[in-house]
């Protein structure tokens, strides 16, 4: 066994002696006054420009929003057709607190004249009249078709969501139109819609979301980058969604309200870690493919060098060599130096063991145990005086994302914007 | 600055990070010059470097940043890669295999086994997952069994 430390020791022996302290010194003291100096240009400049937007503001009459510095709303609503936005904006415009409704249209495939368009929202219409007819929708629910004095409503009821049919009120359609819609409630509460074969979902002229007076069009519009932009009408970075003010006076405030858009082809996936807490990630399908899970185990009252650090992966290095050691519960454990390797149904548990003696292996290894849950994950179970430590590496990996479980709320390190996770109590 | 600490800490360190830079640059000349300004900015920055979980895994990172904002980096790396002029201290094959890996996994062989970083540390030094680090050091020594000795183990 060739150790990588002991090879790679003599760069490090025979690296040069450090320059002297005074070098380094003087060297640091130039970085601090070049620092100053630049520090001092930047709020010069600051002062100039702010000033002369605060100048070139005082003389018009327009209304503004203040903003308190760092006070941010953020909300992340599902569409109807399953993906998502990430909106966040300065909390003075109370983002959280404005109404929300959702527009789509469900349509025969070929047969565009047929299409229903719709908005979802949480308030039902207001006093419908009496009831002409009643279909029922796939989804097991039911159209209730109402008289109104304007003609009828159609209104389909999910939970604390009403689907009202705004468009297209011929009566010859609404069986069908009613057997079309399967719908099912998104993890995080909204309506999401699934079009069944030779029907289409798609985008109306409303926007896909309106939040107050405040309307978002996805990408389905193609409305970035191509729209003539106006100051009541912004695209977002990556040009996916549209965002537009419906109140002139909001225009102004479109500058501080951040869009973001994670496509329908991600994937949810409720996860059990090794302490067996359960997360529900959303991320996109291709990212979920890979998962790996971290977590720390120690011995009461064996120090190690470092903390042990257990990894899980599915389809893992499988060693060619005989089993060293076997679990507390009875598995083979593979010893390679540096990591025990064992197996559990589709799992390769990984535990690192760099400079840890034999003694302590062997100690590890004959108080590890494990369980795989219903669900196909696996738990860890060790025997004490082996334990799993709670920490700052209890977390998990998705194609290089990493989550980690052990600090409070999850977190995604580094921070995507497709990548959500929250624990399932 | 507090000096008395600050001289402490780089006398000690200096030649592990000094040479943790070269597994990943491999030329002497460059990497000098990138440790040499990496400390200087540590004296700079001492009071909140001190303070951080891997004062060496951020000076190991602001050298690298160094070698790649000067632009030399990665032509020195195509020149070593192809000619194999340095003589380093230790095993020429181990060297030249070293050399041969993907950069990332250079890094992490770098921290892990001569900046003798432990893996939360270099998570915290590059920025990425514990776990990939533990998956990025188990293949880069898996290929440098391969390629050295396929019968051999590296701990």
């Amino acid at each position: 066994m060739i150790d990588l430390e002991e090879a790679l020791a003599p760069l490090v022996e025979r690296a040069p002696a450090p320059p002297a302290i005074e070098s380094v010194a003087r060297r640091g003291r130039r970085h601090r006054r070049r620092r100053a100096v630049t520090l001092v240009g930047a709020l010069v400049l600051v002062a100039v420009v702010a000033g002369g937007a605060i100048a070139a503001m005082a003389g018009r009459d327009e209304p503004r929003v203040t903003t308190p510095p760092g006070d941010v709303d953020q909300l992340r609503v599902t569409l109807l057709d399953g993906s998502q936005l990430d909106i966040s904006g300065p909390a003075s415009l109370g983002l959280t607190d404005l109404p929300l409704s959702f527009n789509a249209e469900l349509d025969l495939d070929a047969v565009l004249a047929s299409g229903h368009s719709f908005v979802v929202q949480r308030t039902p219409p207001a006093e419908p009249g009496p009831v002409v007819a009643r279909y029922p929708t796939a989804d097991a629910h039911e159209l209730v078709v109402y008289r109104t004095p304007n003609g009828v409503d159609a209104v389909v009821q999910y939970d604390q969501w009403a689907l009202v049919v705004n468009w297209n009120h011929d009566p010859t359609n609404w069986a069908a139109f009613a057997g079309a819609l399967d719908a099912q409630a998104s993890a995080d509460g909204f309506v999401v819609l699934r079009a069944p074969h030779g029907w289409r979902l798609g985008p109306t002229d409303a926007p896909d979301v309106r939040l107050g007076d405040y309307a978002f069009f996805g990408p389905a519009h193609k409305r970035c980058p191509n729209e003539v932009l106006t100051p009541a009408a912004h695209c977002n970075t990556d040009a996916t969604v549209l965002s537009r003010a419906l109140d002139p006076s909001l225009a102004g405030t479109l500058d501080g309200i951040k869009v973001s858009y994670t496509d329908s082809d991600h994937a949810r996936a409720t996860v059990t870690a090794l302490d067996g807490s359960r997360y529900e990630i959303t991320a996109p399908s291709s990212a979920l493919g890979t998962l790996i899970f971290h977590a720390t185990v120690a011995i009461d009252g064996v120090e190690t060098p470092e903390p042990i650090i257990v990894n899980a992966l599915r389809v893992g290095p499988r060693p060619s060599h005989p089993a060293d050691r076997v679990t507390a519960d009875g598995h083979e454990v593979f010893d390679n130096g540096s990591v025990l390797h064992a197996q559990y149904g589709s799992w390769t548990i990984m535990i690192g063991v760099d400079r840890v003696p034999a003694a302590v292996r062997d100690r590890i290894a004959e108080l590890f145990s494990a369980r795989v849950t219903p669900e196909g994950f696996v738990v860890l179970d060790p025997r004490p005086p082996l334990h799993v430590v709670p920490g700052p590496d209890a977390s998990m990996d998705i194609s290089g994302v990493g989550i980690v479980t052990s600090d409070g709320d999850p977190r995604v390190e580094p921070r995507r914007a497709d990548v959500h996770v929250r624990e399932v109590p | 600055v507090d000096e008395g600490a600050f001289d402490s800490w780089y006398r000690d360190n200096y030649r592990r990070v000094y040479a943790s830079v070269l597994v990943v640059s491999g030329d002497r000349g460059t990497t000098a010059d990138a440790v040499d300004e990496a400390f200087a900015r540590a004296w700079e920055r001492w009071s909140r470097v001190a303070a951080m979980a891997s004062p060496v895994g951020w000076t190991f990172t602001v050298a690298r940043n160094e070698l790649r904002r000067a632009g030399r980096r990665r032509a020195r790396e195509r020149e070593l890669t192809a000619s194999s002029e340095v003589a380093p201290e230790i095993d020429v094959a181990l060297w030249e295999t070293i050399r041969s890996l993907p950069k990332r996994e250079r890094e992490l062989i770098a921290l892990r086994y001569v900046a003798r970083l432990t893996e939360p540390e270099i998570a915290s030094t590059l920025g990425i997952a514990p776990g990939t680090v533990a998956r990025g050091l188990h293949d880069a020594r898996d290929r440098l069994r391969s390629m050295l000795a396929p019968e051999e183990d590296f701990a």
